[in-house]
């Protein structure tokens, strides 16, 4: 086997070229995902539907149905009940915002007066942080903010119809072509790393997929809890308070404090009943209640473990680099960084003698 | 020219057939229809190899099986206990072979010996992932060669098995003869 040698070192060297090669460019992919506006997320977002959608694929597939026609089957069906959802909620939702939008001076008025009584009740924090004038400051954002989003509501909406239009379109084909895909860029994998890069591959799919499913499954659930919930305490802005709840509950530890605020502000300035007050806190800490005790452990604990300490540092990085978004991708990419790294560190230590 | 127009025309389509024929004749796939094979054919990858070059090494981490398509590749083994380790050709592989099917069912599997490239080599790759897609999309097609893998597993066990006691023997004969 000696004489293999030098040949070997050609080979290994060849090899090394080969997978400079591959590194750059999945690299120059992912460059290009983040400058082309709303190619990422609409990229994103197909990744979601795919992952949500590859068990039932597979279910219709293991019942004798083709998989071109599973798909298009799911797509048509989805497609119709989303239009049919829309179609009841759509006049909903624009009632409320417009509501939202109406009231919404009332409710920084209300702030205001909460945060006043805040700093008349700690006059000795003056002493600490100067006359900073920290209602002032919050009026300010507020009022700009305020009408700047509903100014500019029609906008983001047009502009997240081009994800909302593009997203399904990946999707199909990830679902259809995904197996055909991946095989052709593993293809590209030098021979020495194929089969770590193929078993990481698998690892990080499934990891992701799981952890994808089950956060949205466990939004999905608070979501409706919520509303559930705020409807039978007839409780303003019920559905848009539940849908940021659902929302909000994906970035972990914060979020569910988060998704209350808004609450408890309209609760706080409308002076709300106490008993409905202790209703609406009863209400969201019954969503985390059944979150924590029921769906963490049965659905999410099975997916990556991280700990808060690196949670926390990825949604702060997640937050610096893509805003609210950042905030909600940065557990499944630190989750998919970890078994990466696992997995190498495996191969790299254990398993090469 | 006319040749060579119909050559690169077909040659994939050669090749498809090739790798199809290959899959269907595997001990592990007998007994799967047609479109069973095909739908295995979309589950595996197609890997080349340079002579000379190692299709995997003793002690790496092992995902799956290799059959042979074209070309020879020497299977051996070193005794890495000893200072200077020599390696031991166990056999030669030739086109229909197929070798390392017991990491498709061992979780962490360390490969026990090293497969090393005689010539061009063109194998066909079936690994645990695709294995589980099977599973997965196609439950009956999965048992079907998960059955057949049991079945190369238990033979090659009772060889070794055979192998232990004819050893055994061979000790004791050498035992008696040196007392």
């Amino acid at each position: 086997m000696k004489p293999f040698s030098s040949r070997q070192k050609k080979l290994i060297r060849e090899q090394n070229i080969q997978l400079t090669a591959f590194v750059g460019l999945m690299f120059l992919f992912f460059l290009m995902l983040i400058k082309i506006e709303s190619l990422l997320p609409s990229f994103l977002l197909a990744f979601v539907i795919s992952y949500l959608f590859s068990p039932i694929v597979n279910y219709l597939e293991r019942n004798e149905f083709k998989r071109q026609i599973s798909i298009s089957l799911l797509f048509i069906i989805t497609g119709g009940l989303l239009a049919l959802i829309t179609s009841i909620i759509s006049p909903m939702i624009s009632q409320q915002l417009t509501l939202l939008q109406l009231d919404s001076p009332r409710y920084i008025e209300g702030t205001m007066r909460i945060i006043k009584g805040f700093e008349s009740r700690f006059v000795f924090l003056n002493d600490i942080i100067g006359n900073y004038d920290f209602g002032k400051q919050v009026e300010d954002f507020l009022r700009s903010n305020m009408g700047s989003f509903f100014e500019s509501l029609p906008k983001i909406v047009s502009k997240s119809l081009t994800t909302l239009i593009l997203a399904p379109f990946f999707a199909f084909f990830m679902l259809r072509d995904g197996n055909k895909m991946s095989r052709k860029m593993l293809a590209l994998v030098p021979n020495r790393h194929f089969e770590l890069i193929l078993n990481l591959f698998h690892q990080i799919n499934q990891q992701l997929g799981g952890f994808i499913r089950a956060r949205l499954l466990e939004a999905a659930i608070v979501g409706a809890v919520v509303w559930f919930g705020l409807w039978l305490i007839s409780f303003p802005y019920a559905p848009l308070l539940a849908v940021f709840a659902a929302l909000t509950n994906l970035i972990p530890y914060v979020g569910p404090i988060i998704g209350a605020v808004p609450a408890v502000i309209i609760a706080l300035i409308n002076s709300t009943p106490s008993i409905d007050f202790v209703l609406m806190i009863a209400t969201y800490g019954l969503a985390q209640i059944i979150d924590i005790f029921f769906i963490i452990p049965m659905v999410v604990a099975r997916i990556v473990d991280l700990h808060p300490i690196t949670v926390v540092v990825a949604i702060i990085i997640g937050s610096q680099f893509m805003g609210v978004l950042g905030m909600i991708i940065a557990i499944p990419v630190a989750s998919a960084l970890k078994v990466t790294l696992i997995s190498i560190y495996d191969h790299l230590v254990e398993f090469k003698s | 020219m006319v040749d060579l127009f119909w050559q690169n025309f077909f040659r994939k389509d050669l090749q498809e057939t090739q790798i199809l024929e290959l899959l269907k004749n595997c001990y592990l796939f007998e007994g799967l229809s047609r479109r069973e094979i095909r739908f295995l054919r979309s589950n595996v990858h197609i890997r080349d190899y340079k002579p000379g070059e190692f299709i995997f090494k003793q002690g790496d981490l092992g995902v799956g099986m290799y059959i042979v398509l074209k070309g020879h590749i020497n299977i051996y083994v070193e005794d890495r206990s000893s200072e200077e380790p020599e390696p031991q050709i166990i056999t030669n592989l030739k086109e229909g072979d197929f070798f390392g099917e017991s990491a498709l069912v061992d979780s962490n599997e360390k490969r026990t010996a090293s497969a090393l490239a005689q010539d061009q080599v063109r194998c066909v790759g079936f690994f645990k992932p695709d294995l589980f897609e099977i599973i997965e999309r196609n439950p009956s097609t999965g048992v079907k060669i998960v059955l057949r893998l049991c079945e190369v597993l238990g033979r090659r066990l009772k060889e070794t098995g055979h192998k232990i006691t004819e050893l055994r023997k061979e000790i004791q004969l050498i035992a008696q003869q040196s007392e």
